[in-house]
């Protein structure tokens, strides 16, 4: 018996219905394998810089903050020599011949993605051990097919594994994972939501709808990591999944369709006032002397998952509109605030979004610190108090942007195009979640 | 079922009902004066008028962006489409009485217009779109019953005044002087550009209004004007939104009917 | 700013401070940071013979008083009120009180 009566039917990012009647509790997290998949791949797959490696060893110039290591450098053909480096890469990672283990050298030899087995996952704890396992592997290929000389081989390991641990961070690597350092996490459970915008911008190839799902996906996993999705309050969190992330019953798509051309903020709101009325989610509870009507609801867990798909639809109405990224605060604010004027009901998430706007307006704008809305993510101190709702409005308008963004994705995350950019469990998470959640939906 | 027709803002008093004048993008808002576009170009200061406008990045081609639903869905403003700069118009609204209030702006923009980037703070509102649009956008702002000569300012930098108390010809204080009063005929001229740089001319913006008309025009509730209190609806609303924040964030799943 | 009146000790008025909305001599940031701030209001005035230039868009006035007892300070305040009134034409505030420092305080004991 399925926990919730909760049924939608899911759109993919085209507007097309790609699955009916699905019980909210087929995208939950803890019985979609798909969203499992994607958050397992997220620790698995790592991107090997060897045209980086290559250049450092050559110039000595290593680790990042303009260190140049003088009288050591190694002058080898890695980039041309892939293809060897990635078999020994694979040999050493891999547990048994068939266990998932996978390499592959992409950009014609200068980089390879490499995917960790779950063997060696599940053998330890940390999530780190795909960085590890890979970084370790590319050192000992890149000495052994080369004969680095003892006295060297220090400068190998600089070039791969960048400056740890004498930082806390691989500062300078060129091995790449998706995600931080367990010690950049503030916080139990925030591991999934210290991804930057820009990384979800890039592997989801600038698909606003995608870049919504995946960014939606990560931070409500990273919900139910932290504590927040226990008893009661899984539902109202599963509902924003659905409906703001996935799509359900076409919602995002058909406002953002219906106010595309012509549309501002304001009329985002009125198309979704429109909705919830007509879905019976809310409804008048008075009419004052002025004529203005406060609304109330039963359901407000549902109101909210409502409001959050206004939310990301006013942001892709109104930043799209400008092709630039940087009014993502100022939409995420204003929108609340006219929707609960409009209503007489609490925006998203209670008013936490509206303070994150506020926040996030502040710090991403003139001289006030922060940075660019592509830099923000679940776990920074400005963005995270809304948890699940508002990084997907922010990975959104990042993916909208026209170029107007000095950090911009392929600026920071350029690489996990390149490597990743061909995996559909991340560039394509709504259809491969809904695809699961049919199956699931016969189990239940 | 009928398309829903906004709402805006509760209230019963002058102050709400112009609160929802300015929000409603069906209301024409009248146009009280004619500064040329050049003029408000020199005043922003952002390039010169007949200059071309600078871009940030290429032109956005049809068929050329990346492949995204949404990009085909949403169309873009005419300077996101040449890769415009965005830049920005501020103004600062005296507290005594200036026709609009700094986040009734915000309301305002995100209502009427698309594409904007817009932050409010005590002091000051900032409206930051591509730079053509802006143009446009800045124009019917300098023209319309929002902006006041006297109460209104256009300033970039160093934008205290808001609070203080008017000069002896009712001018709200600026530190750099921007605009002055000049008494023959008596209007309010802008001597320098937003953030303070001189002009080459002198660009009147008109007479200010009377008192007695701004108090009728005005969206501030102030105790010596309309008291936000004497407005039960208003002061209802905040309490209510308080209320549902305050029991939503705690376990929402249990308001029922509030 | 500070403006020290030019009579004898005895006349009570120690010393006077002017203050107000600042005026900057030079636009302090932005485009036109460095460039000469030409406001009106900032002007040259004379008080008690010497010259002051004016910093601020004066609004208020502290006026140090240097009297014996409570009926001196009175005398002196109703002259002070007359010329007040006299003067200014919308109307003003006017509190007692002690704005600025009049004892040492220990800091000065440690630092002599």
């Amino acid at each position: 018996m399925p926990k919730y009566e909760d049924v939608v039917d899911l759109y993919d990012d085209c507007g097309k219905r790609i699955a009916k009647d699905i019980p909210l509790e087929a995208i939950s997290p803890l019985r979609n394998n798909a969203i499992k998949k994607i958050v397992s791949l997220t620790k698995r797959t790592v991107a090997v810089n060897l045209a980086g490696i290559e250049k450092a060893l050559k110039t000595g110039s290593m680790t990042g903050g303009g260190v140049i290591i003088q009288g050591k450098e190694i002058d080898i053909p890695l980039v041309e020599n892939a293809d060897k480096i990635a078999q020994i890469v694979k040999e050493a990672v891999q547990v048994y011949d068939g266990d998932g283990t996978s390499v592959a050298v992409k950009s014609g030899g200068k980089n390879l993605v490499v995917i960790v087995p779950e063997e060696r996952m599940d053998a330890g704890i940390e999530y780190t051990t795909g960085f590890t396992a890979t970084a370790a592997a590319t050192t000992e290929a890149i000495i052994d097919t080369f004969d680095i000389p003892m006295y060297k081989a220090n400068m190998v390991k600089a070039a791969v594994w960048g400056r740890y641990p004498q930082t806390i961070t691989f500062q300078g690597a060129n091995v790449k994972s998706i995600l931080e350092v367990p010690q950049n996490n503030e916080g139990a459970g925030f591991a999934l939501r210290n991804i930057m915008a820009n990384h979800v911008v890039s592997l989801v190839n600038r698909n606003a709808m995608q870049g919504t799902a995946l960014s939606a996906i990560f931070e409500q996993c990273g919900s139910y990591e932290m504590g927040d999705m226990i008893g009661n309050f899984e539902r109202g969190g599963l509902l924003a999944l659905a409906y703001e992330g996935l799509n359900a019953d076409n919602m995002l798509y058909s406002i953002v369709k219906k106010n595309g051309k012509t549309g501002t903020v304001g009329t985002v709101i009125e198309s979704l006032m429109a909705r919830a009325i007509d879905d019976g989610v809310i409804r008048v509870k008075e009419t004052l002397p002025s004529g203005y009507k406060v609304y109330t609801t039963d359901d407000l867990p549902k109101w909210n998952a409502y409001a959050a798909t206004g939310m990301v639809a006013a942001v892709m109405v109104n930043v799209g509109a400008a092709r630039a990224a940087q009014g993502v605060p100022g939409t995420i604010l204003y929108y609340n605030d006219l929707l609960e004027h409009e209503s007489g009901l609490p925006g998203v998430d209670y008013g936490r979004a509206e303070g994150v706007g506020v926040g996030m307006s502040f710090f991403s704008h003139s001289i006030y610190g922060g940075g660019g809305p592509g830099l923000f993510h679940g776990n920074h101190v400005v963005t995270r108090h809304a948890k699940g709702v508002v990084i997907p409005a922010i990975t959104a308008a990042n993916c909208l942007d026209g170029g107007t963004q000095t950090f911009s994705a392929e600026a920071t995350s350029g690489l996990f195009k390149e490597v990743f950019g061909d995996m559909e469990e991340f560039s394509k998470p709504m259809q491969y979640v809904a695809a699961e959640a049919k199956k699931v939906k016969k189990k239940l | 079922m009928a398309a829903y027709k906004r709402q805006f803002y509760p209230g019963t008093t002058t102050p709400a009902k112009n609160r929802r004048r300015y929000m409603d993008p069906k209301v024409k808002l009248k146009k009280l004066r004619d500064v040329s576009m050049d003029d408000v170009v020199r005043i922003m200061g952002h390039r010169n008028p007949g200059e071309d406008y600078k871009s940030i990045h290429p032109p956005i081609e049809e068929g050329k962006e990346p492949d995204c639903p949404i990009r085909k869905l949403v169309a873009p403003i005419e300077g996101a489409k040449h890769g415009d700069r965005v830049r920005y118009i501020q103004f600062t609204d005296s507290v005594y009485f200036a026709p609009i209030s700094p986040y009734q702006r915000a309301w305002m923009y995100l209502s009427r217009y698309r594409g904007v980037d817009t932050g409010t703070l005590s002091g000051r509102q900032i409206i930051e779109v591509r730079e053509r649009d802006l143009e446009v956008m800045a124009k019917e702002m300098i023209d319309n019953e929002t902006f006041d000569p006297a109460l209104t300012g256009i300033r970039g930098a160093t934008v205290h005044g808001h609070a203080c108390r008017l000069d002896e010809h009712g001018l709200m204080f600026d530190g750099w002087q921007r605009y002055v009063w000049d008494d023959q005929k008596k209007e309010v001229v802008y001597v320098k550009d937003q953030v303070a740089i001189p002009l080459d001319r002198r660009i009147s913006v008109g007479k200010p209004a009377a008192m007695s008309d701004l108090k009728k025009r005005t969206t501030i509730f102030r105790a010596d004007g309309v008291d936000m209190r004497d407005d039960k609806e208003v002061t209802m609303y905040g309490l209510r939104i308080h209320k549902l924040r305050t029991l939503g964030g705690y376990q929402p799943w249990k308001v029922k009917g509030e | 700013m500070t403006s020290k009146s030019a009579p004898a000790a005895d006349y009570a008025i120690r010393q006077i401070n002017m203050t107000g909305e600042s005026l900057p001599k030079t636009i302090n940031n932005g485009p036109g940071k460095g460039l000469p701030n030409n406001h009106s209001e900032r002007k040259v005035i004379h008080v008690g013979g010497k010259e002051v230039e004016l910093r601020y868009l004066v609004g208020g006035f502290y006026i140090e008083l240097d009297v014996d007892d409570e009926a001196m300070l009175d005398e002196r305040l109703e002259e002070i009120k007359a010329a007040c009134n006299a003067t200014i034409e919308h109307g003003y505030t006017l509190q007692v009180g002690r704005y600025s420092k009049y004892k040492p305080t220990l800091h000065d004991y440690r630092s002599e």
